[in-house]
């Protein structure tokens, strides 16, 4: 009897791919400790210098920080907004729900650059009407990102809503609690690993974001991922590759918190249950 | 539980609004410019033409760029699924946390995002980085070459970066499929390839269809992988589109690309499920 | 009572995240060293990278003890003059300004330079008197010369005819399109070409095809000339000596016999700067021999001043050797001023496409 599946070859062949799949995140982590400022491989000598010199890449480190807060920002609203929706729209008097689902997905449907650029070009016509400026500014990004979100967040929700046991809703409506208090007392309780969940991969997909942001960057205000862009397009030393390991690093912090509230399968809409 | 028309509203509008004010209607009016001419002194002028859209494609380099986007997009979609399918079939029966670590180590490679992976593959496409090294060691090249600002390196980049999400649709299809049959197949004495390709095969080819019209979209719309792989040498729509932006302040062009992009992932997307329907019917009436 | 009692948490936490997270969002420059001391603020436009990071390390410190806080702009030849003229009649939005003598040349035509006051800058004594003019101050020197691959490149060369040599094709590496030309009208006119640079725009387009031209920085060179890849670059003596130790391929420097211009990097105050005290405080500091070295050390600029007090090995390093000392002649800065945009839009569409 073979133990697991396939042949030792289709094995193999599983391992070279998957070795192909990760050696650009495993490389750019090990190019970070290289000593020389020209990049040699293998490395003439290793250091940590240009993780300490860092913080004198201005347009690199205000990235990172200007992206850590959008991530958050956009993330914990995407979730408070996805979530009400997935309540309402599975537990509300709605005739047909396909369309209200698919508008939720919507977002996935006009590739990322399209709506980066459209956000730009009608948010600076009504801001030139109100003779104000909405373009570029944090709030744009941050809508932007949102959006950017919310089909994720929206799905994760909607299927963790679908797990929980209603029972408990009727037995909290039995005793006579309004809807209002059982959403907050009982669904949204029962709703927790997947708000939490949603809310971590809202986050990542924020952070790790490049092309809705390309248009409404502005001065002083690059995500993190323009910023790297840029950089490299100029050059690829360890400097480069040190910020893409900071970023490498908090991704995987996260998926693995993640990990902890949420199946993968499920939670990515790629499940089993179709 | 049953919530009241005001509850459903509440809990709805919110999200709702939100999508089709600063969704929806922000894409129609973007995609309204393509009917527009490009203006130097504002974003375009206000008319309708469908000159930019013939011009469009009156001009050969962008119609060479459309050409080289899509065939990059198909053969980027063709290589992904080929790579993909042994590999989806080991993770989609793998258990336990063998198959943990399988996934997680999938979805981690695709969460870094493009531009962590761009980046490295621009140091090991270097002329002394790793692929050039162990080209050179192995005689399938005769010396250290230029590999990047090339169609072949951005195919090669894009198909790494794609894979994870080809693996991750196909393997759940892999997963839930009833051995039963398989066994079945062979014990009648079928010999393993054409049982896979008659019996396993058939059972995933919805998730088939999914992996691969994601990828084709997702390879088409790329922007990162090009811009920084492929360079000046390498247009791709989405490159275009960006720079026919910031550097000609051309929006109606811009809008036209845009339409492109839409009409032909809508269109992957459609034959996906054009294909999907027409297997379902295929598997009734057999 | 339990989901109630981790529901309030939740909410807490969540609140108080986004609270902090919505005051770190609209937190603080990074680049800005200390704030609202007692000498006010300097603000320095540099091209950011290893440049900034040296003046942090080495000019901001001294600023610091005399309660001023220094505060970064990044800019390069093109986008600084670009914004010192559009606030032109206002306030500047830079008190000092770090450009290649050339381009200062150029702001200072355009009359956005105020000529300085020589009293408030004691450090101007050591600095070298050929290089001192009254409307800006040098911080930094170098000279232009020629890298090459010593197993590659054989014998070693002594000319720019090298250059355009069919051998070599492919294998030369472009950055400064103003080197190039100068290169060609040498090779040309069989020497130092004078004021007919021009003359090298044939022989260019003749090698053009073959040029890995990198168009923003000097790292593609550094590693294209490290990995093999090129075997032949103009550049500088700074970035010429840090290549040649890098550990890569071995590389030589040579100053070819036709000769080469020096590039000086200076200090300027735009006439209309805020706190005009504070640049000149910031100005000294940056001849101090701590500065001095540090350009030095970390990228292999030569100081401008004589009490930089360099260590022998790296005094040789960042000098060019004395047999080749003479070849090295200033830049005739009005002449490249005049001509420049022409060469540089000729350059793009002809040769860098």
């Amino acid at each position: 009897m073979r133990r697991g599946p396939g042949t030792i070859a289709l094995r193999l062949v599983t391992l070279v791919v998957y070795v192909f799949m990760l050696a650009p995140v495993a490389l750019v982590i090990w190019l970070s400790f290289s000593k020389s400022q020209v990049l040699f491989f293998p490395p003439h000598g290793y250091s940590v210098q240009w993780y300490e010199q860092l913080r004198y890449q201005p347009q690199l480190t205000s990235g990172l920080f200007y992206s850590l807060w959008l991530a958050a920002a956009a993330s914990l609203i995407s979730v408070a907004v996805a979530g009400l929706a997935a309540i309402g729209l599975s537990r509300g008097v709605i005739r047909r729900r396909g369309p209200l689902e698919g508008l939720f997905l919507g977002p996935l449907m006009v590739p990322a650059i399209v709506t980066g650029i459209a956000l730009y070009v009608y948010l600076y016509v009504i801001g030139t009407g109100l003779r104000s400026t909405f373009v570029p500014t944090r709030w744009a990004m941050l809508l932007a990102h949102v959006l950017l979100t919310l089909p994720f967040t929206f799905r994760m929700a909607y299927v963790g809503l679908s797990g929980i046991d209603t029972s408990l809703e009727r037995a909290s409506l039995n005793l006579g609690r309004n809807r209002l208090h059982t959403i907050r007392l009982v669904t949204l309780p029962m709703m927790r690993s997947a708000l939490i969940g949603a809310a971590i991969f809202g986050f990542i997909f924020s952070f790790a974001d490049l092309e809705i942001s390309l248009f409404l960057v502005g001065p002083g205000q690059t995500t993190l991922p323009v910023a790297m862009l840029d950089y490299a397009s100029n050059q690829i030393d360890p400097t480069i590759a040190a910020i893409s390991a900071v970023q490498i690093a908090i991704i995987a912090v996260l998926l693995l918190v993640a990990n902890h509230f949420v199946d993968f399968g499920k939670a990515l809409g790629i499940g089993r249950a179709r | 539980m049953r919530l009241s028309r005001r509850g459903t509203l509440g809990l709805l509008v919110p999200g709702v609004a939100l999508l089709v004010l600063m969704y929806v209607a922000p894409e129609l009016y973007f995609l309204r410019y393509a009917a527009e001419k490009p203006s130097t002194s504002s974003l375009a002028v206000p008319t309708v033409t469908a000159g930019t859209f013939t011009g469009f494609f009156r001009s050969g380099y962008d119609v060479s760029v459309l050409w080289h986007t899509v065939a990059m997009a198909l053969a980027t979609t063709v290589v992904a699924f080929a790579v993909a399918l042994p590999v989806s079939y080991v993770v989609g029966r793998t258990t336990g946390r063998a198959k943990t670590w399988l996934v997680v180590l999938a979805v981690l490679s695709m969460l870094v995002g493009n531009v962590v992976r761009s980046i490295g593959w621009s140091a090991m496409l270097g002329y002394g980085g790793i692929v050039n090294r162990i080209g050179t060691a192995l005689h399938l090249l005769s010396g250290p070459e230029q590999l990047s600002d090339t169609y072949p390196a951005v195919i090669v980049v894009l198909v790494s970066v794609l894979l994870p999400v080809m693996i991750l649709t196909l393997e759940s299809s892999f997963g839930s499929l009833d051995t039963n049959l398989e066994r079945a197949s062979r014990d009648l004495g079928a010999p393993p390839f054409p049982t896979f390709w008659r019996v396993t095969l058939p059972q995933v080819i919805p998730g088939i269809l999914a992996g691969t019209s994601i990828v084709f979209v997702l390879s088409l719309n790329a922007y990162a992988i090009p811009a920084l792989i492929g360079g000046p040498r390498v247009p791709a729509l989405a490159t275009v589109m960006y720079d026919s932006v910031t550097q000609d302040g051309n929006y109606p062009v811009a809008a036209v690309i845009a339409l492109l992009l839409l009409i032909i992932g809508l269109a992957g997307i459609g034959a996906y499920s054009f294909l999907l329907r027409r297997q379902f019917e295929g598997w009734r009436t057999r | 009572m339990l989901a109630r009692k981790s529901g309030v948490a939740a909410t807490a936490t969540a609140l108080a995240l986004a609270g902090t997270l919505a005051a770190c969002g609209s937190a603080s420059n990074p680049t800005t060293a200390g704030s609202g001391k007692s000498g006010g603020t300097v603000i320095v436009a540099s091209e950011g990278g290893e440049f900034q990071t040296i003046q942090q390390q080495t000019a901001v410190p001294e600023l610091t003890k005399q309660g001023i806080s220094v505060q970064f702009s990044e800019g390069d030849y093109t986008t600084i003059p670009t914004k010192l003229k559009v606030q032109e009649h206002g306030t500047a939005p830079y008190d000092v300004v770090e450009l290649q003598d050339t381009n200062q040349q150029e702001i200072k035509d355009e009359g956005l330079l105020a000529p300085l006051d020589t009293s408030k800058i004691p450090n101007l004594k050591y600095v070298d008197p050929d290089l001192k003019n009254p409307y800006w101050v040098p911080f930094i020197q170098s000279a232009g010369v020629l890298v090459y691959n010593k197993d590659k490149v054989k014998p070693a060369p002594t000319s720019y005819s090298v250059l355009f040599n069919p051998k070599y094709k492919g294998r030369v590496a472009a950055l400064n399109y103003q080197q190039y030309l100068y290169a060609a009208a040498a090779y040309v006119k069989h020497g130092p070409p004078g004021t007919d640079w021009d003359a090298g725009w044939p022989a260019l387009e003749h090698i053009a095809s073959g040029l890995q031209i990198s168009t923003t920085s000097w790292s593609p060179m550094g590693q294209a000339l490290e990995d093999g890849q090129a075997w032949l670059g103009l550049t500088f003596q700074s970035y010429g000596g840090v290549w040649s130790k890098a550990g890569g391929q071995p590389l030589g420097v040579v100053v070819p016999k036709e000769g080469s211009n020096a590039v000086v990097f200076d200090l300027a105050i735009p006439k209309n700067a805020p706190n005009k005290n504070a640049a000149y405080a910031y100005i000294n500091a940056m001849l101090s021999p701590a500065a001095q070295q540090g350009f030095a050390k970390s990228i292999g600029y030569a100081p401008v001043t004589s009490n930089a007090d360099l260590s022998p090995a790296l005094e040789s390093a960042v000098q060019v050797p004395s047999s080749e000392r003479s070849r090295v002649y200033p830049m005739n800065t009005e002449y490249v001023v005049k001509n420049d945009e022409r060469w540089y839009s000729t350059w793009t569409q002809k040769i860098a496409k």
